[in-house]
């Protein structure tokens, strides 16, 4: 085990917990706008911990350097889809679910 | 380390079950949209991880670089067609 | 457009400017965008590509002048290309900071998920900025979808309709903290308040999607490019390289519209360049049956070409490749306009008209 084997273990489960937090949050939310912050959030964030850390195990080469564009990729692609995605929700008039009175 | 990607990849793919819960139940069509966006995300790292299991990391980047540009596009898509419908 | 950006960009005047008209403001312009998108492809394809011989660098560069002579004024429709360098270290230096954001609001988007559901509280919020520069407003609202449980549903002028998950995440939005470091970043470009106001109105609708997809799209032409020139080392190849290139062309209209896209890339053009890829492929596999091979026997093209029996056939591989690429593109790029009128499509010497609206889903259905 060295050091980039360990940094490469940190950010995986990192990132699996994440990509397991935005799942679950697809599940449980009440509406389609709060699953859109589970899953268009913790998603961006899971996919780039775990890009980070094949690149670290791969060390400097030209492959990681792709890893690391595909994460800039990911990193500015997402939140637009997310933000069209929950735009043309909006469009739709999909009503937004707001919390009871009085709970 | 190659039990660990193995192991990481296999999470991954159970993580797709929650996911594709919501992509069969989801009630409107646009939850099943995003739903299919998260388990392209989620496939996007297995085809990496695929990549070191199989030693042929130069080309599966390649693949999953492409994967996420389709995801991409897919949702922009999904999202004009509603848009422009104006219904769901 | 001139005088504007003379006033605004004293930096670029030279005397030799003030004269002939080659030189003017505006051709200096457009040749700085060129020769930046050029360098900027280029680089990309020196990440992608990993072959380093005359032969690929060469065909890199033929694939960087095309795409930044074809899209290369995408990258620089908000900036100018003077203003890149003082942009960059700037969002350098605002990018940890961001996912300094990030990080916490994930982590308080953990315990919200792991917590009962009546602790959200969600609400669309209105939210007024001050800023003016089209990429300023693009950087803050993904900034604003990536953190503290808010997402940018609408953005019209300067007001974001933001959904905002429970109070404190919608608390600390409004103390304006983004908004600041946003609008530091972009200070270089303050200047150029009046252009980028009339890009704005030119682009109301959707500005987002359609700013991000025209930074993306020079990008996934030199991938595609490279998929295809790289057939024979990678997956890829011309079937795989077209049909990226052409999903950087359906990117477009998705992001632009049908009818601006069909007034670019007519569908005469699309025939066109489907014939020319067939023919380039069936070409190459005549030639080297003239020359008394079989059909796509390369080792023959060696007779014309006189490089050696393995680059004669890598030659011959690549004209296949680039032939089949252009092909598929363009059946690709057909079958979508197709399948996006509903086969409604003008005749070609007809001039694009008011009735087919872009994306006309009640049609389809």
């Amino acid at each position: 085990m060295t050091v980039a084997d360990i940094l490469t273990i940190i950010f995986l489960v990192t990132g699996c917990f994440l990509f397991m937090t935005g799942s679950i949050g697809l599940v449980r939310f009440p509406d389609f706008y709060t699953r859109m912050h589970a899953t268009g959030k913790s998603d961006t964030l899971a996919v780039l911990f775990c890009l980070f850390g094949v690149a670290i195990y791969h060390g400097l080469t030209l492959d990681s350097i792709k890893l690391v564009l595909i994460a800039v990729f990911v990193f500015i692609a997402n939140p637009t889809g997310t933000h069209s995605i929950c735009r043309a929700a909006f469009r739709c008039n999909i009503k937004p679910w707001t919390r009871k009175k009085g709970k | 380390m190659e039990s660990f990607f193995l192991g990481v990849c296999l999470f991954l793919c159970l993580l797709v079950l929650p996911c594709l819960y919501r992509a069969i139940v989801g009630p409107t069509v646009i939850d099943r949209m995003v739903a299919i966006g998260a388990i392209g995300t989620k496939t996007l790292v297995i085809l990496v991880l695929m990549g070191f299991l199989y030693k042929r990391i130069a080309m599966f980047i390649d693949i999953s670089m492409v994967y996420a540009i389709l995801n991409f596009i897919s949702t922009l898509a999904a999202a004009r067609y509603f848009e422009v419908k104006g219904e769901i | 457009m001139d005088k504007k950006n003379a006033t605004h960009r004293t930096h670029t005047y030279s005397p030799l400017t003030a004269y002939h008209p080659i030189f003017s403001q505006r051709r200096i312009e457009q040749v700085r965008h060129f020769a930046l998108a050029f360098v900027l492809l280029f680089l990309f394809w020196l990440l992608l590509s990993g072959h380093y011989d005359i032969f690929h660098i060469s065909i890199g560069i033929f694939c960087c002048l095309f795409i930044s002579y074809t899209s290369g004024d995408f990258l620089f429709l908000h900036i100018g290309a003077g203003d890149t360098h003082l942009i960059i270290p700037r969002l350098l230096m605002y990018i940890p900071w961001l996912f300094y954001q990030i990080v916490s609001s994930n982590i308080h988007l953990v315990k919200l998920v792991f917590s009962p559901i009546n602790r959200l509280n969600p609400r669309i919020l209105p939210y007024q900025v001050k800023l003016t520069n089209g990429l300023s407003l693009v950087t803050l609202a993904n900034s604003i979808t990536l953190t503290p449980g808010t997402i940018t549903i609408e953005l019209e002028d300067n007001t974001f309709f933001i959904h905002a998950i429970d109070d404190a995440s919608a608390n600390d939005l409004l103390t304006g903290e983004m908004e600041n470091r946003v609008d530091k970043v972009f200070l270089p470009i303050a200047h150029t308040k009046k252009r980028s106001r009339e890009m704005l109105a030119a682009e109301a609708d959707n500005l987002i999607v359609k700013t991000v997809v025209r930074l993306f799209t020079p990008f996934i032409q030199i991938y595609a490019l490279y998929v295809i020139a790289h057939g024979h080392y990678s997956p890829g190849g011309g079937f795989q390289g077209g049909v990226i290139l052409a999903a950087g062309i359906i990117l477009l209209s998705l992001a632009f519209g049908l009818k601006k896209t069909l007034t670019k890339i007519t569908e005469r053009l699309i025939v066109m360049l489907s014939s020319l890829g067939v023919l380039i492929y069936g070409g190459i596999g005549l030639l080297c049956l003239l020359l008394g091979g079989n059909y796509l026997d390369y080792k023959e093209l060696d007779i014309l070409l006189n490089i050696g029996i393995p680059q004669a056939r890598s030659m011959g591989i690549l004209g296949v490749e680039i032939g089949v690429g252009i092909a598929v593109m363009a059946c690709m790029i057909s079958i979508f306009y197709d399948i996006a009128t509903a086969g409604d499509l003008p005749d070609h010497n007809q001039s694009v008209d008011e009735n087919i609206e872009s994306f006309n889903p009640g049609d389809s259905n």
